[in-house]
């Protein structure tokens, strides 16, 4: 069963051949035996998802025929779940009920899915290897000394391992791709606005977009299409119409071009498994009749600097909020109120959240605002500009994922900027808001490897279409890793 | 992927710094260490208007972390933006949606009470400001 994509359990479901509080308890049970090797949950709702599957089987015997009715998922604990702890993976939330539902949260309600419990992450999403939580560090299911990335490291390994059969994720500088491409499995970050970020609790709210993780590009789509479109709660999310993304996963890519920006593939700074990955799946897609141009993306040695600008003076923000008085951790006996905010933000924070909050400040502050948080946001200017005038001449751009595979545990947590430097790849489609697919596309050493797509903005159909069409071809995104219960 | 970024970086070096306020990357060490980014003392107070309290003890190795990525980050300024618009968002040219400015939410206050470290009578408990 855990081969199984959510296209094909829905088709069970449908066909009565099982139904959702079987196969929900069945990815409990594989949690219950394999999440103790990865650290994957943080919290497993194993009662709750028991009922709404019960719920979800009535509403099938009723007639009712969704395609997501009766699927369980999990979802990263940075959305708010009424009446479930929704850490961030932080101590600042360890006590944290939410008293309200994240938008993709609802919506997903509302489709019927059954969620087994909240995913491990980064705390508060900063972080590339899921090194920074307060739950620990989760472990990559293909080896488990090595990372699963993040910051939604919980949803990669757990949909690596396949203990849920897909689950969300947010990305705000590679934060689903990266970790998807550590994992071998498929990873979508919809365009900036696509999806509701209310609920989502913010790190960066210009960049901080939600998506999903699941086995095949198809299961992003049927992902994507309930929770995506206008939500009032959003003011920034754009009320454009919404396709069915599964209408068109079969079409061709005959013709379709696809750019390769010349800045990404200098020879240099690769792993050799990782450039001869992303070389078969060029030749791969040219198979498929798809076109390949060389671009040029002039403003990408900028993107690391531009959003480490950008991201820790908008978390520096975002962050403020956390002041021991309304929700949240609490220091004992606080002398006065300084001592009350300074004492709980210093113990509820971990160390990289206070360094992003650092930086974020600085670059605030009088007398730098100009020279850093200013000159970013017109530097993020040129960025956007150079993928629009590439838009112009192909329909997608193909870029490695990440430049090497999972590295070891431990092997960046103590240089931050080298661990900075492990989204190079990805930070761009966030500082432009376009959407982009992470699929596997390999491996290397035994180890995964991804490759990425980008479209313009509210084109995630054609990435889909691309990626779906990818996968028709191979296998890597079957691959499980070898964790067995069964 | 650190040779892709020593390359960019061998770039940036060759360039010279157009604001006068940052250190100039070619300066040596040394120099470079006189003419920091930040120095710990303006760790210290960046963190108390942030409201952080670091252990003094950890701070040399902090401001050292700060210092290499505000030198990375201080590349931005490398490159001409004359005329260049800011970009606050991916949308910010658009108009975004308002909703009408009429009540839609329930009063939440009880809910909210009920994740709150200490509340009294409606209200949060804070210690006292004053006397």
């Amino acid at each position: 069963m855990s081969h199984k994509t959510i296209a094909e359990l829905s088709a069970d479901l449908a066909q009565k051949k099982c139904s959702s509080v079987e196969l929900t308890r069945y990815y409990l049970q594989r949690i219950k035996t394999l999440d103790p090797l990865l650290n994957s949950f943080i919290t497993v709702t194993e009662e709750k998802a028991l009922a709404q599957a019960a719920a979800a089987d009535e509403r099938r015997a009723k007639g009712e025929n969704m395609p997501l009715l009766g699927i369980p998922i999990a979802h990263k604990d940075i959305f708010c779940t009424e009446g479930i702890k929704t850490t961030s993976g932080s101590k600042m939330l360890d006590n944290f009920i939410a008293p309200y539902d994240a938008t993709v949260v609802t919506k997903y309600k509302e489709a019927g899915v059954v969620c087994l419990g909240k995913l491990n992450m980064d705390e508060f999403a900063m972080g590339s290897s899921n090194e920074t939580s307060y739950y620990g560090a989760v472990k990559n299911p293909w080896d488990l000394t090595r990372v699963p990335g993040g910051s939604s490291g919980g949803s990669s390994a757990a949909m690596a391992a396949r203990l849920a059969p897909a689950t969300t994720g947010t990305d705000t500088g590679g934060s689903i791709r990266q970790p998807a491409a550590l994992c071998g499995v498929t990873g979508l970050k919809p365009t900036y606005g696509r999806v509701s970020r209310f609920g989502m609790i913010a790190f960066a709210s210009s960049l901080d977009q939600a998506g999903m993780l699941a086995a095949t590009a198809e299961d992003c789509a049927i992902l994507l299409n309930p929770i995506a479109g206008h939500d009032p709660k959003d003011s920034t999310s754009l009320d454009q119409p919404v396709p069915d993304y599964t209408a068109t996963l079969n079409n061709s890519i005959g013709g379709m071009t696809i750019g390769l920006p010349k800045e990404y593939f200098t020879g240099e700074g690769m792993d050799a498994g990782v450039t001869k990955a992303v070389e078969a799946a060029i030749a791969q897609f040219k198979k498929l009749g798809a076109v390949f141009k060389e671009i040029s993306l002039p403003t990408t040695d900028l993107c690391v600097p531009t959003y480490y600008v950008v991201a820790p003076a908008e978390c520096s923000s975002n962050l403020s909020r956390f002041d021991g008085v309304r929700y949240g951790y609490r220091c004992e006996d606080p002398k006065n109120l300084l001592d009350l905010y300074e004492r709980s933000r210093s113990e509820g924070f971990g160390e990289e959240v206070k360094r992003r909050i650092i930086i974020g400040t600085y670059v605030l502050s009088a007398g730098y605002y100009d020279a850093f948080y200013l000159k970013a946001q017109k530097i993020r200017r040129l960025i956007s500009n150079d993928f629009e005038a590439a838009f112009k001449e192909v329909d997608l751009v193909l870029a490695p994922t990440t430049p090497s595979t999972a590295f070891k545990l431990g092997e960046k947590s103590a240089d931050p900027l080298s661990m900075y430097l492990s989204d190079i790849f990805t930070i761009s489609a966030n500082l432009a808001g376009l959407p982009a697919i992470s699929i596997p596309a390999g491996f290397a050493e035994g180890l995964p490897v991804g490759v990425q797509l980008l479209a313009p903005h509210f084109q995630e159909a054609k990435l889909l279409n691309a990626a779906h069409q990818f996968q028709q071809v191979t296998d890597f995104h079957q691959k499980i890793a070898p964790l067995n219960v069964e | 992927m650190i040779r892709v970024w020593q390359t960019v970086i061998k770039g940036l070096l060759s360039r010279s710094c157009r604001l006068i306020k940052f250190p100039n990357p070619n300066l040596n060490e040394e120099k470079k260490l006189a003419n920091p980014l930040i120095t710990e003392n303006d760790v210290r107070k960046v963190a108390h208007l942030a409201r952080l309290t670091l252990n003094e003890k950890d701070i040399p190795e902090r401001t050292k972390n700060l210092v290499n990525i505000l030198d990375m980050i201080a590349h931005i300024n490398d490159r001409d933006t004359q005329n260049i618009t800011p970009m606050s968002s991916p949308f910010a040219d658009t108009e975004l949606f308002l909703r009408d400015d009429i009540v839609t939410e329930p009063n939440k206050r009880d809910a909210a009470h009920l994740i709150a470290p200490a509340t009294e009578s409606g209200l949060y408990l804070v210690p006292q400001v004053i006397d």
